[in-house]
């Protein structure tokens, strides 16, 4: 290699060059999504968003779901592989209504103890959850709830825990006008508070238990009504075959992967009135075509 | 000396031999052999079109079918155009490249032999049982064929023939490709390293295949207990499989990089082999990405996940800087046009084989601007199991890798048999076409896939509950199909043609052109196009990761840390 070469033609500038890809990891962590070195990942000051420059919303509640204790919080109603299919089963016949719908009531959650009482004291100072349920009102008049998110559990074989969430706050609607909006068939983006079941405790009360069993080639239950503004912490598990769920909001969807042998637990509010496709994501035969419930919120 | 890769490093630097003149002088066998390797490519490739075809245009609402056909027709799709044709159009090119570094062609012929009879069994295996059995796709994941244990033994069973047949083909390359090194001044040329990184990365995928297939098939046959981990076992599989393609795409490069140009590597042979191996330092502890939707998996093992996935790209990239810019180079030494990107426009655009290339690698940046938003853990629950994922992975599967082999296969075929490419103005033309389909697929695929559609699924109104707009998005992925599969059938046509024309005529290669020599090439000369190119990407990346974002935080569930859980 000749030495007056230009420094574009150089090994070492093309080498580093090829790393360039890695220059994502500051758009990453302007985000508060990138876990490492930026971002306080996984510790209990998780709360990269906070004082973001990107993030116009002081009010945003940080969950802070790797805490320990708030494992132990819900350890004490966990439901595992094994109670689901009971639990499971007593949720469908206590709350199945004559119509076939399923609209699950306060009972559900009297029925075991929470041990909720721990979660507020778990969570860091500083920590407004309640502001997180209260960010969507401050967005001006527009159909996008928001929230406060977090990871849902998992509990597989009554070990439960959370990894680092990174809450976000919904930021302010640029998206009135969108295609996808008017053309819903569906009423548009009913707002859905997505926590973590201790914050979701703290801001609403004890949420309801919802049980959602996903089987071949459908799910129990198929036609959930709920109410807005209230907690549901929902626990889900394939009951046959791995399947997925995916809840529908016209402008994307979020998606979960359940297994058999594997409970998911996800917090939801919904924040206004609206109905909801839930559709199976993974492949789990030829009847996986179709394979759908709804949620009417009212 | 051999000399069918470009490398300054060397003694004989003055020596670009093209590839097709080394092959063109392999024994009849072996030029035989790899014809006969190119033709049973296109067979998978031809029915993975057609079935391609029918899904795409199934998922628009322009075909019905039952869903058990329309399963069907989406395990053949997957399972012809991703397992068999991608992989036997890396056998031709790899017993190609390797027979090309020896003068006495192929070592260990035999082994060519038997892996042909190996994948040509394994490929009727594995379509006959899609053809026939309850259809798993291709992944035949045997929880889904509980009650069929026949198909799910099939489907093994091809699996694993392929990846015996895969493995016979390596170890023929690799020791092909070390007996032409001692027979000659001892060193290694950059292809015959890449060949031999290439071809152990084969036989790792074949272990790999073998961990996730043998148990599926010995419980199938009633040998063994049922497959605790065909899952995991599948994606650690699963993700070597679709980095070798982009290997094997790389090396053809470097090789069409020569034949169509005569432009060697101005970094050297040693840095290009540097290149080759990193694809194997870079890869196999990247796979972690695939499992972030899985309940269960660790937030150490999300975050190591996320943070070794941008390594991922590193060997694509640099090999792509070394190509662009050694073109860049030599076209200046040549007197291409002053100017940024003048030199572009001299660029042999009217060779089909180039343009496939050219189009190869356009289509790789935009794959890759994609391809970052998905690997973000972040994103995850928003576009895992989407059309998001078909959408982009096309441009690699079909812009990228298989335009790059049908390229390969445009020099291989006169090369090895004689003949010319049919119409050849119409064979340069064809990539733009399959590029332009591709873009109207990936842009409405990636659309439907943000708004949620998901992949895998036909009717996508869910009795009238989906969003409306999901129709009409699926329409244009169906139309951009049409384009881009229309545009493959001409190419695939215009490649049979030109295989039927082998043995009319003489093997007539051209002459070598005088390759310019390092001194003309490197001086004061400067290359910016591939950097620019590069931080036209990352900037592309950070846009598309930026509107992931925004889209996130506008959700009504703003879906962040979005997994399943611990
Ligand atoms: C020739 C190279 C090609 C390769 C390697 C390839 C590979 C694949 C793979 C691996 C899948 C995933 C299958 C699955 O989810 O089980 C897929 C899906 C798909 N392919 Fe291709 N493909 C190719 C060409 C085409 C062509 C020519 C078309 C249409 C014109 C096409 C249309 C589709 C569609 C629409 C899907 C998504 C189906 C769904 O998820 O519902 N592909 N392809
Ligand atoms: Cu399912």
């Amino acid at each position: 290699m000749s030495h007056d070469r230009h420094f574009t033609t150089r090994r070492g500038f093309v080498g580093a060059m090829g790393f360039g890809a890695l220059g994502l990891y500051v758009t990453w962590a302007a985000y508060g999504a990138s876990p490492l070195p930026f971002a306080s990942g996984g510790d209990a000051a998780a709360d990269p968003h906070g004082g973001h420059a990107v993030d116009p919303h002081a009010g945003h509640g940080a969950a802070a779901p790797a805490d320990p204790a708030i494992a132990d919080t819900h350890g004490g109603s966990a439901v595992t592989p094994e109670t689901f299919e009971r639990r499971h089963a007593d949720f469908m016949k206590r709350f199945r209504q004559a119509d076939g719908s399923v609209r699950p009531a306060i009972a559900a959650a009297a029925e075991h103890d929470h041990g909720a009482v721990a979660a507020p004291a778990t969570m860091p100072a500083g920590h407004d959850h309640g502001a997180a349920a209260e960010a969507p009102a401050a967005m001006p008049g527009h159909d996008h709830g928001a929230a406060v998110s977090a990871p849902p559990a998992t509990e597989t074989g009554g070990h439960a825990g959370h990894g680092m969430a990174m809450p976000m706050p919904a930021a302010p609607d640029a998206h009135a006008g969108h295609g996808a909006g008017p053309a819903v068939a569906l009423p548009p983006l009913a707002p859905l508070a997505v926590s973590t079941p201790a914050a979701a405790a703290h801001a609403d009360g004890e949420p309801i238990e919802v049980f959602l069993a996903a089987g071949r080639f459908a799910f129990e239950p198929d036609d959930l009504r709920l109410e807005v503004g209230r907690a549901y912490r929902f626990h889900m598990m394939a009951s046959d075959v791995a399947h997925g769920a995916s809840i529908a909001f016209g402008r994307a969807s979020r998606i979960v992967r359940l297994r058999p042998d594997t409970v998911t637990t996800l917090d939801l509010t919904f924040r206004e009135a609206g109905r909801h496709l839930v559709y199976c994501t993974v492949y789990c035969g030829p009847g996986h075509d179709g394979m759908h419930a709804s949620i009417t919120v009212a | 000396m051999t000399d069918i890769a470009f490398s300054f490093d060397e003694a004989d630097s003055t020596a670009a031999v093209r590839p097709s003149l080394r092959l063109a002088g392999l024994p009849w066998i072996d030029r035989r052999l790899t014809l006969v390797f190119v033709a049973l490519s296109l067979v998978p490739l031809a029915l993975g079109l057609g079935f391609g075809l029918a899904v795409v245009l199934a998922r628009g609402g322009f075909l019905g079918f039952e869903p058990e056909t329309a399963y069907r027709l989406l395990t053949l799709h997957g399972t012809s155009a991703f397992f068999w044709w991608l992989y036997l159009a890396q056998v031709a090119l790899m017993i190609a490249l390797a027979a090309g570094e020896r003068r006495e062609g192929l070592a260990a012929r035999p082994l060519v032999v038997a892996a042909a009879v190996v994948l040509v069994a394994g490929l009727a295996l594995s379509e006959g049982t899609a053809v026939m059995l309850t259809p798993l796709l291709y992944d035949a994941n045997p929880d889904l064929g509980r009650d069929d244990p026949a198909a799910v033994a099939g489907m093994a069973g091809g699996h694993l023939l392929l990846a015996l047949g895969l493995a016979l083909a390596s170890v023929a390359a690799i020791v092909t490709v070390l007996r032409a090194r001692e027979r000659e001044t001892g060193a290694m040329t950059a292809m015959g390293f890449g060949v031999l990184a290439w071809a152990g990365f084969l036989i790792v995928s074949g272990i790999a295949s073998i961990n996730a297939f043998l148990p599926n098939l010995l419980w199938a046959i009633g040998r063994g207990g049922f497959p605790a981990h065909a899952a995991t076992e599948w994606h650690i599989l699963f993700h070597n499989l679709h980095y070798l393609p982009l290997m094997a795409m790389v090396l053809t490069w470097y090789a069409l990089t020569l034949e169509t140009t005569g432009t060697r590597s101005a970094f050297g042979a040693s840095f290009s082999k540097v290149v080759f191996a990193s694809y194997l330092v870079f890869v196999p502890p990247t796979s972690l990405y695939h499992m972030f939707l899985e309940p269960g998996l660790s937030e150490g093992v999300r975050v190591a996940g996320t943070l070794l996935s941008l390594f991922v790209s590193v060997p694509t990239l640099i090999a792509f800087l070394v190509i662009v810019s050694s073109l860049e180079l030599s076209t200046r030494a040549r007197g291409a046009p002053a100017g940024l990107f003048g030199w572009i426009g001299r660029l042999p655009w009217r060779s089909p084989a180039f343009a496939g290339m050219g189009v190869a690698v356009v289509a790789t940046l935009l794959g890759l601007v994609f391809a970052f938003v998905l690997i973000q853990e972040k994103f995850a629950p928003l576009i895992s199991d989407t059309f998001f994922v078909p959408g982009y992975f096309h441009f690699f599967a079909v812009g990228a890798v298989s335009e790059t082999f049908l390229a390969g296969f445009l020099v291989l075929i006169p090369a090895l048999g004689g003949g010319r490419v049919w119409r050849p103005g119409l064979m340069a033309a064809l990539p733009w076409g399959v590029l332009g389909g591709l873009l109207i697929f990936g842009a409405f695929g990636i659309a439907a896939g943000l708004e949620g559609v998901p992949r895998r699924t036909f009717d996508v109104a869910y009795d009238g509950a989906a969003p409306v707009a999901w129709a009409g998005l699926m329409r244009g992925v169906a139309i951009g199909g049409a384009i881009f599969g229309s545009a493959l059938v001409l190419q695939v046509f215009g490649v049979v043609a030109t295989l039927c024309g082998v043995g009319r005529g003489t093997v007539a290669p051209r002459r070598a052109d005088p390759a310019p020599s390092e001194a003309d090439v490197v001086g004061p000369a400067v290359a910016w196009t591939g950097p620019l190119a590069v931080i036209v990407l990352v900037v592309a990346m950070s846009g598309a990761t930026i509107g992931a974002f925004e889209l996130m935080r506008s959700l009504p569930i703003v879906a962040v840390g979005g997994h399943s859980g611990h």
